[in-house]
């Protein structure tokens, strides 16, 4: 009897126990999902009245104070394309050898390992590099290609993991399907298993280009300006340094008392539009392939 | 007929060996992007000491890292220990507020919650994630800077290490809490069920089981959480302080390794001493960060060699 009491209360305790550990588990889902609120509310509320037709469509005057910033984010837009065209073929063609040509081996795994501390690499670190290489070795001086360049080298990463992740959940028999009929591996991989792998490597792009969107110290590194009056000719992708919202954002806020606040919030705000309207398309293409692979399953 | 028809195949078989070849290849241009890296910024950083003579135990021991632009190698007052501390103590700081909130979380999704609401946390983590960095500076210098003044009055008027470290560590929690998540599910089911079995509740089962399965995941979590406060940069230039001296604790302005490439890269002539300090500072990042992910990764090794996965 004795003994039945006090295991039961033992077990009470430990039910509350129980209870109060659950429930510090969720006040610390609590705080980690708070962020998200705060940072997105906190940046409409004091940027959304920033917002006009001048802030996105015009040059700026009086260095930033009035007037827009068009050419930012015109050549934000430009840098990003470039950072698309540079790490894409690439990413995507390694992740096809990863997935449909190398044999597992030493080889493999180092590359595996490569990918994994490329995705390590502080972005600073990225952009001293990119400087070392586009300015003392190669010596161009092409300034947005060379920010570009480097953010596609820091996009790689990504791309590949994604890409491969893609190609790896296809369907083999689809694939065997194809070689069995005669189809050359070759061919197999680029008009089979590619376009059914399609939607997972557009995600994977999105939030590749998405990271190089909001990444502020590489540029830094290599030479990035911020807004000037230039008109914008489609040479200016050829020749203009790359004046990127990011670091448009970090020079305004670091200038000290140039620019009204509800300027650089707006700033902000056209920044974390654009790299959540990246993150969320390519949230919800992969929640639509996952639901997708699910149907197939079952 | 035939001959032609093996022709054409044979010059489309050409072509797809070269092809074929041509992928291999950028398979390869990963490894090459990765020791080119390191050689070059190694090789950028040298120079300090053999073209330029700056005494490399003066780098190793100077307490300050004043990145003005001087020619001589006497006047230059540079040192590698304050970054490097800051660094520590940033990163300290981070993993402090980052483990406790990370681990609690990723058991809450994986194991306590709904599993929809498992899906929701993750998005939700991986906003967070993707949020700049410049966007949670920003964020921190109107919102924490001025209570950590009003309350604490650390550091240069709210800025200090504990203050960065404090936001840095929302940017290395989606990292810890999705890889552990990760782990946790590794687990069998088989495991928690004996659990069970054995009259476990739980918290229990959580604590004694499934936790120290997932150890190695977890722990690898954190070594990637600490590499992703380590390489951290935007946060810790605005929010740090950027005092260049040793900090003797993370209560003080100080300036962390990135931030002190960040600060005075752009400034620095082409002459002066400041830009190879800086890449020596960044081969030192690169080989700290390179470190802890191939830790955390024979970490990782071990954990799907254990459970299959």
């Amino acid at each position: 009897m004795t003994a039945l009491t006090v295991r039961s209360s033992r077990n009470q305790r430990l039910d509350w126990l129980q209870k109060f550990v659950f429930s510090l588990t969720f006040l610390a889902t609590v705080v980690v999902c708070v962020p998200v609120a705060v940072v997105s509310v906190y940046v409409i509320s004091h940027g959304a009245s920033a917002i006009s037709w001048e802030f996105l469509f015009s040059g700026p005057a009086r260095a930033g104070r009035e007037g827009g910033f068009f050419p930012v984010i015109v050549l934000t837009m430009y840098a990003l394309l470039l950072v698309m065209l540079f790490a894409v073929p690439v990413g995507v063609l390694c992740s096809i050898y990863l997935a449909e040509y190398a044999q597992p081996g030493r080889l493999l795994r180092l590359i595996n390992l490569t990918i994994i501390n490329l995705a390590g690499v502080p972005s600073i670190v990225y952009g001293l590099f990119g400087a070392a290489l586009f300015f003392d070795v190669i010596h161009t001086k092409q300034a947005l290609w060379v920010a570009s360049a480097t953010l596609a080298m820091q996009a790689l990463a990504i791309i590949i993991t994604s890409s491969r992740e893609a190609l790896l959940s296809i369907t083999p028999g689809i694939r065997e399907g194809s070689l069995a009929l005669g189809v050359s591996k070759l061919r197999t991989t680029f008009f089979i298993a590619l376009p059914e792998a399609f939607p997972g490597i557009i995600t994977g792009s999105l939030l590749a280009v998405s990271r190089a969107a909001g990444e502020t110290a590489p540029i830094l590194i290599v030479g990035a300006i911020a807004a000037t009056n230039v008109p914008l000719s489609p040479a200016a992708i050829v020749n203009d340094r790359p004046q990127m919202l990011s670091y448009e954002l970090y020079y305004r806020i670091t200038e000290g008392l140039g620019l009204a606040d509800e300027r650089k919030w707006g700033l902000a705000l056209v920044l974390l539009g654009i790299v959540l309207v990246l993150n969320v398309s390519a949230l919800l293409l992969r929640i639509k392939i996952q639901s997708r692979g699910f149907e197939k399953r079952n | 007929m035939l001959g032609r028809s093996v022709m054409t195949r044979r010059r489309g078989a050409l072509l797809e060996v070269g092809a074929e070849w041509f992928i291999r290849a950028t398979g390869l241009l990963t490894v090459l992007l990765l020791v080119s890296i390191l050689v070059l910024l190694a090789r950028q950083g040298v120079r300090l000491f053999l073209d330029l003579d700056y005494p490399i135990d003066r780098f190793f021991t100077y307490g300050n890292a004043i990145t003005d632009n001087t020619t001589d190698p006497n006047q230059f007052r540079f040192g590698v220990m304050p970054p490097l501390i800051a660094t520590f103590w940033v990163t300290l700081v981070t993993l402090i507020f980052a483990i406790p909130l990370g681990l609690m979380t990723a058991a809450f999704i994986s194991e306590i919650a709904h599993p929809r609401v498992r899906l929701y946390i993750k998005s939700a983590a991986e906003l967070l994630a993707g949020v700049p960095t410049i966007i949670f500076a920003f964020v921190g210098l109107a919102l924490v800077v001025p209570r950590v003044n009003d309350y604490f009055g650390w550091g240069a008027g709210g800025f200090s290490g504990l203050t960065a470290g404090f936001v840095v560590s929302f940017v290395a929690v989606p990292l810890i809490i999705s890889i552990s998540d990760d782990a946790m599910q590794a687990v069998p089911v088989d495991y928690k069920e004996n659990a069970y079995a054995l009259g476990c509740n739980k918290l229990q089962a959580i604590w004694c089981v499934i936790m120290p399965a997932a150890i190695s995941g977890i722990s690898a979590a954190i070594m990637l959480g600490m590499a992703r406060a380590i390489g951290e940069t935007m946060i810790v230039v605005i929010l740090a302080g950027g005092n260049s001296s040793l900090p003797h604790d993370p209560t003080e302005s100080m300036r962390p390794m990135t931030a002190t490439i960040a600060a005075g890269f752009g400034n620095a002539s082409d002459q002066s001493l400041v830009r190879p300090a800086l890449y020596m500072i960044g081969a030192i990042l690169f080989l700290l960060t390179f470190a802890t992910t191939l830790i955390a990764d024979a970490i990782l090794e071990r954990q799907r060699k254990r459970f299959g996965r």
